[in-house]
């Protein structure tokens, strides 16, 4: 299991170390943050937990807003900056939810607020991966799907974010009727991890070959 | 325990489910994309079909016209000339006359030959080898070059409209031959094999790329030769030679 987490964690790292050394990468630069996210994700959560044991209840809070952005940023500039009205609005509400969150923290521990966090950015996600395949099919500019980057961005996200939502959502469930058996189902999150980083290297490959 | 075996059943099933979901969903992205694409690409063919069907048949008209209207008229008027000619007896005049009837020879033979260019009516009748082989004879004659087909193929069984775009596409590689590629030499072969005809071109001059080229969007005469290929379906391969160029054209006998 440790082995396992080890790698997936440190798998993290790779995506970013693409975009540093690798300059003609500039056509993916709204994905960029995200990456940036991963890899700083990545860091902590090899420095920070496995190695120095330090609390993640912080960091799961920061975590969960850093993506939530990075992900809107990513989505807003895939869609043309158009939809302005709906971003800022999806936001405030992340921005209030998240407000009440930190305020009430104490009643509620961190994998009730990840579960929020899950559940609204799966919802936001699904959302404009819609509209986005909505606008390939209306614009007819790509002639295949499978040699477009952001096509393996947005099924990495889908795929993690479908996956671990009922994990997030019954996390707490699960942990208080069982906490040895915990770590057990905590591995889809690690293999959805996996999946959604290596979909992440595929789309910085595909966009490189261009 | 009851409600722990619930809430597992919950977290596979919606798991499973939301996975279903989500494949589902990129399945169909794709499976659907690629049927507006291929979609995409028919019309495309069928716009440029129709496009070089259309150049074509503009081409056999003003081709028409211009054996039939502007050749013949200038034939009467090179008559007249004659006639009127036989009626003067003053030198200078006669002189003059003359210079007149050879200005008006040389534009019938001009219009004879864009008429020839814009469709060779030998390809119509007697079909592409004929065709060819008269139209790099007319080339050895008019320019230093040498041009020449070789082939062993007695009965070429190919669509007139296929001759037709292979004979077009020859004669866009003979003109960038001539106008870039100082050539002293260019030798033709076509052969067959069990289902597809070969056309060879090789020639002495310098060395290009056409995909390269092509892909810098250089020219429209390489535009011309990859659009005609495309609608004939026809495959075009650059060997790699130390001298020159040299391309192979490949196509199908049987066509729908």
């Amino acid at each position: 299991m440790i082995y396992i987490l080890t790698f997936t964690i440190l798998f993290g790292l790779v995506p970013f170390s693409f975009i540093v050394f690798d300059k003609s990468l500039r056509g993916i630069k709204k994905f960029h943050p995200f990456i940036f996210v991963v890899f700083i994700a990545s860091l902590y959560e090899f420095i920070g937990s496995l190695l120095l044991k330090l609390n993640v209840e912080y960091w799961f809070f920061i975590y969960g807003i850093l993506v939530f952005l990075s992900i809107h940023y990513f989505f807003y500039k895939l869609l043309n900056e158009k939809f302005k009205r709906v971003f800022i609005i999806s936001i405030l509400i992340f921005i209030i939810f998240s407000i009440l969150a930190f305020i009430y923290r104490i009643s509620f521990d961190y994998l009730t607020i990840s579960a929020f966090f899950k559940v609204y950015q799966t919802i936001n996600i699904l959302f404009f991966s819609i509209l986005w395949f909505k606008r390939i099919f209306e614009e007819l500019e790509t002639d295949n799907l499978l040699e477009n980057s952001n096509f393996y961005f947005i099924s990495g996200l889908i795929i993690y974010y479908c996956g671990s939502v009922f994990l997030f959502l019954l996390a707490n469930y699960i942990y208080v009727s069982d906490k040895s058996d915990f770590q057990n189902y905590w591995l889809l999150n690690i293999a959805l991890n996996l999946i959604l980083r290596s979909l992440i290297i595929i789309g910085i490959w595909k966009a490189r070959l261009k | 325990m009851e409600s722990k075996i619930e809430i597992i059943s919950v977290f596979w099933i919606g798991t499973f489910v939301m996975l279903f979901l989500a494949f589902g969903l990129l399945f169909l992205a794709v499976f659907y994309q690629k049927r507006i694409a291929n979609v995409k690409q028919k019309e495309a063919e069928l716009l440029l079909k129709t496009a070089l069907e259309s150049e074509k048949k503009e081409r056999q008209r003003i081709a028409k016209d211009l054996h039939d209207s502007v050749q013949g008229d200038l034939g009467a008027v090179r008559n007249y000339f004659t006639l009127l000619s036989k009626q003067i007896t003053q030198k200078e005049t006669q002189d003059l006359l003359t210079a007149i009837k050879e200005a008006i020879a040389q534009t019938i033979e001009n219009a004879r030959l864009i008429s020839y260019n814009l469709m060779p009516p030998l390809l119509e009748s007697s079909g592409l080898i004929v065709a060819l082989r008269e139209y790099l004879e007319n080339l050895t004659k008019s320019t230093d070059k040498k041009f020449s087909l070789q082939t062993d193929v007695q009965n070429l069984v190919i669509p007139k409209a296929i001759n037709y775009e292979l004979f077009r596409i020859i004669q866009e590689f003979t003109s960038n031959m001539l106008k870039y590629g100082s050539i002293t030499e260019c030798k033709l072969f076509l052969y067959e094999t069990h289902d597809l005809i070969h056309l060879e071109i090789v020639d002495d001059g310098k060395p290009f790329d056409f995909k390269a080229s092509f892909s810098q969007s250089k020219g429209a005469g390489l535009y011309n030769i990859q659009s005609r290929l495309t609608s004939i379906e026809a495959k075009l391969v650059q060997r790699n030679v130390m001298e020159g160029n040299h391309f192979v054209i490949s196509i199908h006998k049987k066509h729908d």
